[in-house]
């Protein structure tokens, strides 16, 4: 448990919604990659084995996803973030359910994600007509709205996942049918070997 | 083009994907990048700095940092266009400058996708998972390892290759197809993938050692399971979603 209660875990979520723009926005310097962000958030709030395992599972999980052309994969940023935010909530998850917890919240932001990039056709709009009328488009308001937007739906997204869904699973854990636990910890345990299988036959294929 | 006009070009091209849509894909980014060069090349000639802007918000697309060759290629047919005197000669030049545009695009997002995507992302993700799964004992500096390698290397590489593009993007100009021809990407992504490959089975012998041996032969049968699986294109999450199915069923039948 994080020392300010659930101060952590939202300033946490305000944190990844800024560096997820790095996914497609802003840069794409890959600090927003599960294999870089995890570890930080876990040295960030004290967990840097459980950040690097969830990490490691999730980069190799999606390493083969490539957002080619107007592809939009399942978003593994927030999948990694989600799950070590939720592993380090004051009503704290175990890693086995954070994992398949994150991988909904990222496959939920990949939903959103695509209402966001058809919206954006409107700037487009708005630039033309700027342009039409002689002038230059407001480019920071353009530009700025569409960062913002995206900030917020992943903040959004993060924040239920972590103080809503976790919460409310957390107290659930104890009472869940032993075979789901049971399949929980075992897909837990073999992630990382599904992982390597996936880049093995990603790097093999194309070497 | 001169170091500063190069800085802001480069700055603004980071922005390249910052207003990405389904209908013209990275139109706005592209616009927002040419914007001082636009200006630049076209003061004092208002109506055809307008059309300039304009042809710049028809749909465009290509790998990210490739990009940035577009962007160099760019403004030196625009500069080209902009000295022409109005008329045919100068219609000329940018409908050239449209359909080179168009193509290099094109052209180079197979290339991008295959050197960045394909080659040299998997390479970091396999450098900073061998060398943390080494530290694993201690977990700070395993933490610092991957986060620091996997930026390290993606940055060291990708971003000079970003910065050089717009120069010789610019200089290059329309022979950049030809040009690139003798650029030895294929060798780069192939490299790069061979190192990754080997990177990986350090990684496994790794990951081996620190479980016992009955975990050690299921892992195997699991990384076996997942290549035969994603021949099938199976997708990985479905995988993951599949051991945990598969979990639950042997819990039932009492074998866990």
């Amino acid at each position: 448990m994080t020392p300010g209660g659930w101060l952590g875990p939202v300033g946490g979520c305000a944190l990844v919604a800024l560096l997820e723009l790095d996914v497609v926005q802003v840069g794409q310097t890959m600090v927003s990659r599960p294999l870089v962000l995890g570890p930080l958030l876990g040295l960030l709030f004290g967990v840097p084995r459980i950040g690097l395992a969830l990490g490691l599972c999730l980069e190799f999980l999606s390493l083969d996803d490539v957002p080619v052309g107007d592809r939009l994969p399942l978003n593994a940023t927030v999948a990694a973030a989600a799950a070590l935010l939720l592993t380090c909530s004051p009503r704290p998850l175990h890693p086995a359910l954070a994992l398949p917890l994150g991988l909904a919240a990222g496959w939920a932001h990949q939903r959103l994600e695509a209402v966001l990039r058809h919206r954006r056709r409107a700037l487009c709009g708005a630039a033309e007509r700027s342009i039409s009328d002689g002038g230059t488009p407001p480019w920071g308001r353009l530009l700025g709205r569409a960062l913002a937007e995206q900030a917020a739906a992943t903040f959004a997204v993060l924040l239920a996942c972590v103080c809503a869904a976790g919460p409310a699973l957390s107290g659930l854990w104890p009472r869940l049918p032993q075979s789901l636990l049971a399949g929980l910890d075992l897909g837990w345990k073999l992630a990382p070997w599904l992982g390597l299988g996936v880049v093995l036959h990603a790097l093999r294929r194309r070497a | 083009m001169n170091a500063g006009m190069q800085g802001r070009l480069f700055g603004r091209s980071l922005l390249l994907q910052s207003a990405w849509n389904f209908e013209r894909m990275q139109s706005l980014g592209l616009a927002f990048c040419l914007e001082p060069w636009l200006e630049r090349c076209w003061a004092g000639q208002n109506g055809a700095a307008r059309a300039a802007r304009l042809r710049h918000q028809e749909y465009f697309n290509t790998q990210p940092y490739m990009a940035s060759l577009v962007v160099g290629m760019v403004c030196a047919l625009e500069e080209e266009a902009a000295a022409a005197p109005a008329g045919a000669r100068r219609d000329g030049l940018v409908e050239r400058l449209r359909s080179l545009k168009a193509a290099s695009a094109a052209a180079l997002a197979g290339v991008g996708d295959a050197l960045f995507w394909g080659a040299l992302r998997p390479f970091c993700a396999v450098l900073a998972a061998a060398g943390a799964l080494l530290l694993w004992d201690r977990p700070v500096w395993a933490a610092v390892w991957a986060a620091g390698a996997y930026l390290a290397a993606h940055n060291g590489l990708a971003l000079p290759l970003r910065w050089s593009f717009l120069r010789r993007g610019y200089e290059w100009k329309a022979d950049l197809a030809g040009r690139l021809k003798a650029w030895p990407a294929q060798k780069v992504i192939r490299g790069l993938r061979l190192a990754a490959l080997l990177l990986l089975l350090a990684a496994g012998v790794l990951l081996l050692r620190a479980v016992a041996r009955p975990q050690a032969a299921v892992g195997l049968l699991t990384v076996a399971a997942a290549w035969l699986l994603r021949e099938a294109r199976v997708s990985p999450y479905r995988l993951y979603a599949a051991a945990v199915l598969a979990g639950g069923a042997a819990s039932l039948a009492g074998w866990l």
